[in-house]
């Protein structure tokens, strides 16, 4: 009798199969969205007489939401289709043939990670985006994207991180032209609450004229925001010397707003301009450190 | 109501038979399996008319424009064919035509009536058409029990075989009744041979083996003799009593009625007098026994057959002789011992018979709701679905009592899971596929009829979000359980029904939990 239970059970899992799971939810749920880790300016369009710093600002947040998005891009599958395989906490999305890169394997793995000290509904969750030449015998798989995710207990607010490493992904052979001479990308982000935060890190490889950029960014519930953002450029293409220039930009959810730029020293960095726009975006007031251009007051700037 | 078997004494009839060249013959043969809600319903009722029906076209000389066959119909139905045919008689009587008619019913009798599913029929009713009809000659062939009462008149007999004194030189005309059984006496069926045994004994008689006088046509008083004795003889050790036919009749002419000429069919099976004695069952390609043959020593039997395939089977005392052969078309096939092969009595074809014979079908369609016992997983998982369902029911397949149930059901519901926080709506929907087997207890003469079993079922479950970045999900799986229901009758073709299952599910995505979860349906059948 005591053989009669489990061999009951087997034979009714011989015909059982599918996907219909809540925990599987649970880790769809885990990843970003398209958008959601995106820069929101107000305004949605620039125009020829907008502010030369507004510009900059809305350019660098274009930039910004596209490297955004092609990280949650890279996970976006993993959201539309149910794993391959599931063993207790992980869940394995493939491996699958790589169409466009023939000859790789792509696979997905994530890992609930315990912590006993959340309370009931948090959820933590490791996960990597993994390549492997399927062509070369003995190949292994390694990490071509990471990323971990601590909820707060809700769907998609918590505390997050992921790392592209196409530095390894080149070294590896696998054609990455697609990123052009980013390295590395990092990037942090806290939904949690307001003021919901990302942080970015753009690495590109030594030889490029744009070595990288680091951006932060601040959403507020109100709409206003700020973003922070660190440019290095070669002053001389090709010739590493670069000069840092920090860009401290604010707006309001009515869309007015003030970007200060810094030039980055050793010990301080030194104010070399400013731009106040309204809704507009038209400069209300511009300062130079060189005084080329300065007019209006700082009185009218929405932030003093 | 009909019931078991023992041997009586057989008198043969030596008169000069005489089927008249210029002789119409009408038969009205009707069979129902039904009595009303005070009986419970007959195996092979319907069967032995269709047999009885077959025999008639085939050797006896009756059209088959001229033979009616009424199967589960109504009294009204069979008196109103009666007056039909009883006035295609009259014409063909005026065109100068000689007539003969012959009705059989086979069915329920109880207090002095024939019972056509919830409709009757005095015995004394049909006694009087018959012997009012303008037919020459008139034979009722009366399969029920106490069926007697209808011969139970003057000159009525309950004997082994009768007489038809030559009178003159004037044609044969008058009345004949054969009741299966006595006024006071149960008419039995039986498994074994897959038919009433009167009807059964009667129809291998006509088929050949009544043949005594070895002419090959099978005179009335032939067969009658014949399925007296078998009937009485199989019948002796049944716990309802050994079952004695009967006849009476009133006929007056210069010869007895010859029922089936097989000079008539020239295909048929041809037993040898070398063959050994004994008794041959002839079983047909659908498990039922076409004909018997009791073989004397040193005789040989002519048995006409429709043409196809057949199982023959002769029991010794420690096996079975089996073998099969085919009749072709204008062709007697000759038995040949030596091609039968010893079998046991575990492979004796006849079970067949007695498995198909007893097959009853019926169609429900009806509503179902289904939940889960587990509040979590009903709440999160699977919600409480309403189905529609269909489900065959199929009655004493594999043995008498038994049901054997396939059904299809599907349904959807909303349903909502929180993760995480998030609510997320989603359609869940179901489709089902099962199979029961249960033990049927019929009550109040099958008005009720509660049963209880066993069903496995299939299930594919499924849901869809309504937040469409979520991929559909599905599980499909088999689930063990057990079935119960009560079926309650409306009228003869028609029941309510309700039934109630309870299911194991083995759950094996996330991780193996054992649910389980309940149905409850209620819905109306058909009988076919």
């Amino acid at each position: 009798m005591k053989h009669f239970a489990p061999l009951l059970l087997a034979t009714f899992s011989l015909g059982a199969c599918g996907n219909y799971s809540n925990e599987d939810l649970d880790f769809q749920l885990a990843l970003p969205e398209d958008g959601e880790l995106d820069a929101k300016l107000p305004q949605a369009l620039t125009l020829d007489t907008s502010s030369e710093y507004y510009k900059l600002t809305r350019q660098v947040v274009t930039s910004f939401n596209g490297w955004a998005a092609a990280l949650v891009g890279l996970v976006d599958d993993v959201r539309r289709y149910s794993p391959t395989s599931r063993n207790g906490a992980e869940r394995v999305w493939g491996p699958f043939a790589d169409d466009k890169h023939p000859g790789w394997q792509i696979r997905v793995v994530m890992v609930r990670v315990a912590d006993p000290n959340a309370p009931a509904p948090a959820f933590q969750v490791s996960y990597s985006i993994q390549l492997r030449n399927a062509a070369q015998n003995g190949s292994a798989f390694f990490d071509f994207m990471t990323g971990n995710y601590s909820s707060s207990g809700s769907a998609r607010q918590g505390q997050g991180e992921m790392l592209l490493d196409v530095k390894t992904a080149r070294e590896a052979f696998f054609p990455v032209d697609d990123f052009g001479d980013l390295e590395r990308l990092d990037l942090v982000y806290d939904t949690a609450d307001y003021p919901i935060t990302v942080h970015m890190v753009v690495q590109n490889v030594a030889t490029a004229q744009n070595r990288g950029a680091d951006y932060s960014y601040a959403e507020n519930a109100d709409g206003s925001g700020t973003l922070i953002f660190d440019l290095t450029v070669d002053v001389v293409p090709g010739v590493p010397g670069a000069t840092d220039v920090t860009f401290i930009s604010q707006w309001l959810g009515s869309g007015a707003g003030r970007t200060d730029a810094y030039l980055k020293g050793v010990a301080v960095d030194t104010p070399v301009g400013i731009d106040c726009w309204g809704t507009s975006t038209v400069a209300d007031y511009v300062w130079r450190w060189n005084g080329q251009g300065n007019f209006g007051s700082a009185d009218s700037c929405v932030y003093q | 109501m009909r019931a078991g078997p023992r041997l009586g004494l057989i008198a043969t009839l030596l008169l000069t038979p005489a089927l008249a060249s210029a002789e119409r013959r009408f038969a009205l043969v009707a069979g129902n399996d039904a009595g009303g809600s005070d009986t419970r319903p007959l195996l092979f009722a319907s069967q032995d008319a269709r047999r009885f029906h077959a025999v008639l076209t085939q050797l006896g000389g009756v059209a088959l424009a001229d033979a009616d066959l009424l199967v589960n119909r109504r009294a009204d139905e069979l008196l109103r064919s009666l007056a039909s045919m009883e006035s295609r008689i009259a014409d063909a009587q005026h065109r100068g035509e000689r007539t003969v008619l012959i009705v059989y019913y086979s069915g329920h009798a109880k207090d002095g009536d024939l019972r056509l599913g919830d409709s009757r029929l005095g015995f004394s009713t049909l006694k009087a058409r018959l012997g009012a009809a303008p037919a020459d000659i008139r034979v009722g062939i009366i399969d029920s029990c106490h069926s007697g009462i209808v011969t139970r008149s003057k000159g009525a007999r309950r004997a082994p075989a009768f007489e038809i004194e030559a009178t003159g030189s004037q044609e044969t005309r008058g009345l004949v009744l054969l009741s299966s059984a006595s006024a006071d006496e149960e008419a039995q069926e039986s498994d074994e041979i897959g038919g009433s045994y009167f009807s059964q004994y009667l129809v291998s008689g006509l088929r050949g083996d009544a043949d005594l006088s070895g002419d090959r046509r099978v005179t009335l008083s032939e067969a009658y003799a014949y399925a007296y004795a078998r009937t009485v003889a199989d019948t002796a050790e049944s716990a309802a009593g050994t079952q004695h036919p009967t006849f009476s009749f009133d006929l007056k002419g210069n010869a007895d009625l010859v029922l089936t000429d097989l000079t008539s069919r020239r295909e048929g099976l041809y037993v040898p007098a070398s063959a050994p004695a004994g008794t041959y069952y002839l079983i047909d390609t659908s498990g039922f026994i076409a004909a018997e043959v009791v073989k004397p020593a040193d005789a040989d039997r002519h048995i006409a057959l429709p043409a196809g395939r057949y199982r023959v089977r002769r029991r010794l005392a420690d096996r079975l002789r089996i073998g099969e052969f085919r009749v072709a078309e204008g062709q007697f096939v000759t038995l040949d011992e030596s091609r039968l092969r010893d079998a046991a009595f575990s492979d004796d074809p006849v079970k067949g018979s007695r498995r198909d014979s007893a097959v009853r079908l019926s169609l429900s369609l009806g509503a179902t709701v289904q939940a889960f016992f587990d509040a979590p997983t009903r709440d999160s998982l699977f919600p409480p679905t309403g189905l529609l369902s269909a489900e065959l029911q199929v009655h004493n397949f594999f043995r008498r009592g038994w049901l054997w149930a396939l059904d299809l059901a599907g349904g959807s519901a909303g349903g909502q899971v929180t993760r995480l926080d998030t609510p997320l709506p989603f359609r869940f929907s179901e489709f089902t596929a099962g199979m029961s087997l249960a033990t049927e207890w019929p009550l109040w003469g099958n008005r009720l009829v509660p049963y209880a079993g066993l069903r496995l079922a299939y299930l594919l479950l499924s849901r869809k979000f309504e937040d469409r970045t979520f991929p559909d999900q599905f599980l499909s799986t088999f689930s063990p359980g057990l079935v119960a229901g009560i079926r309650y009758r409306l009228s003869d073709s028609f029941a309510a029904l309700l039934r109630a299952r309870a299911h194991y599910l083995l759950y094996s995505v996330d991780e193996n939990r054992s649910l389980g979860y309940w149905e409850l349906s209620a819905g109306l059948s058909y009988d076919f």
